[in-house]
């Protein structure tokens, strides 16, 4: 037994149990989740770009946040308590949900009839969804949006996005540099760490952006950073 | 099955629509909304407590619930003090102040709830005011605004609307006395700021600048990335 292990502090395993399992057995995996049903411990990742975001909003008081990810009891915490008012809006989901009900209406149209197009598709989902007065936020966590939507849905998003976010507004957004194993959600565990949720695919994942790509579509922001790991997991940071 | 009551003259409206699982009441007096038993000898005071799965028609009692059963829908507006499930499908708003509210998995509620605790398992399109806590469950889906003291929300609920916490009601000010409380007004807690921005609290130099912390390490290992680049 090496010296390490002696104080508790080596790789010793317990047999059948992977090193990464042990590793996240000694993870504590949230702090506020007192209505989940079921808890499996999960990947965490420690977010510079979280810090950075909070750190813009330091001070704000009462802000307004939009989440558009799935609801989660500990990011939805963790902001109210800091007294937010927190959206949440899951445009991945709303997208699919629409574009099905969408298509199905489409084939039940004779052949003849027209068709919409998806850049209209795609105007029409906005008339529905993220309905904001523009200037309406203070923070907006966009997560694994943008690389999932399909390209006329994803301007239209990106462009609403822009609007609903106030001067001085900031927007966390993830970028993926190479295609991810899996589809992922996020939430906040605490102010520099997040969880990764493996979840079912709701998209392919539609393009992977180049930097110059995420510069120019947020061209008419302030200050533009991203943060690349080593999982080519690049987190980016806009402030309007 | 469904009773009648004695006077059929009274037209059908939401509050006299109430069914419990067996006896499937529907009462005939619009201010008494839930399940009224027939019985005159019984009175609220001496009712027996009444699980929440109320499977007979008991007497009234505060812990008596009241259940929209499924295959029923109701429009209109629902008040009262007793707690109140809804299995079925239900349009208009819903008033009970003191009391909770519980949509059922195959629940359909279009309106406003307006109660003590409201519990979301099914279909929810209206804005929500618990004086207690709002829970959404896994199954539940809600598109509006809810505002509660506390919120509780299960992995695979679906929400889609504005959260809010609401200062807890019983908080009122004694004005008797003209002594000055020990601490004023709470500030919100503030966010801590991160190291990679140094502290200078320079957050309104909003010039424009774009910095690309490209290939900066894991960023789980720490402080990587760029600092915000000062621009005159």
């Amino acid at each position: 037994m090496s010296f390490l292990n002696r104080i508790g502090l080596g790789s010793a395993r317990v047999p059948g149990t992977s090193g990464a399992a042990a590793l996240r057995a000694h993870v504590p995996t949230t702090a506020i989740t007192p209505a989940s049903p079921s808890f499996s411990p999960r990947e965490t990742r420690g977010s510079n770009s979280l810090k950075d975001f909070l750190w813009h909003l330091n001070g704000l008081g009462r802000g307004n946040l939009l989440d558009l990810g799935p609801v989660w009891q500990s990011t939805v915490s963790f902001f109210i308590e800091r007294g937010f008012k927190v959206s949440t809006e899951d445009v991945l989901m709303g997208w699919k949900q629409f574009s099905q009900e969408e298509s199905d209406r489409q084939r039940s149209l004779p052949a003849d009839a027209e068709r919409i197009t998806r850049a209209e598709l795609a105007n029409v989902f906005l008339e529905t969804s993220l309905q904001y007065a523009p200037g309406s936020f203070d923070a907006v966590l966009a997560w694994d949006v943008l690389d999932y939507l399909e390209d006329d849905a994803m301007k239209c998003v990106a462009e609403r996005l822009r609007s609903v976010v106030r001067e001085g507004g900031v927007i966390l957004a993830m970028f993926h540099s190479k295609r991810p194993e899996q589809f992922q959600r996020y939430r906040i565990l605490d102010e520099k760490t997040l969880e990764m949720v493996p979840s079912s695919s709701i998209f392919p994942m539609a393009r992977v952006f180049q930097n110059r790509e995420i510069s120019d579509l947020f061209s008419r922001f302030h200050t533009s950073k991203t943060y690349l790991g080593r999982d080519q997991l690049r987190e980016g940071l806009f402030v309007k | 099955m469904w009773r009648r009551q004695e006077e059929p003259k009274v037209p059908p409206s939401p509050q006299n629509v109430v069914v419990t699982p067996s006896a499937a009441t529907v009462s005939s007096q619009p201010s008494q909304h839930s399940a009224q038993p027939n019985s005159p000898s019984s009175s609220p005071s001496n009712a027996p407590q009444v699980a929440p799965n109320v499977t007979q028609s008991a007497s009234v009692s505060k812990n008596a619930v009241s259940i929209v059963c499924k295959g029923i829908s109701i429009r209109g507006e629902v008040s009262g003090d007793e707690d109140l499930q809804i299995d079925g499908e239900l349009s208009g708003t819903v008033k009970l102040a003191g009391a909770r509210v519980m949509i059922g998995p195959e629940g359909r509620v279009a309106g406003n709830i307006q109660a003590r605790e409201i519990i979301v398992r099914g279909t929810l399109k209206g804005n929500l005011r618990a004086s207690e806590r709002i829970l959404m469950g896994s199954t539940g889906r809600w598109e509006g605004d809810g505002s509660s003291p506390r919120l509780a929300i299960e992995e695979g609920a679906t929400v889609r609307g504005n959260l809010e916490v609401a200062e807890t009601p019983e908080k009122k000010p004694a004005p008797a006395k003209s002594e000055k409380p020990a601490v004023a007004v709470a500030a919100p807690p503030a966010v801590a700021s991160p190291a990679t921005n140094g502290g200078s609290g320079s957050r309104e130099a909003s010039v424009p600048v774009t910095v690309h912390a490209e290939n900066t390490a894991n960023v789980i290992g720490g402080a990587n990335g760029s600092k915000t680049v000062p621009v005159v």
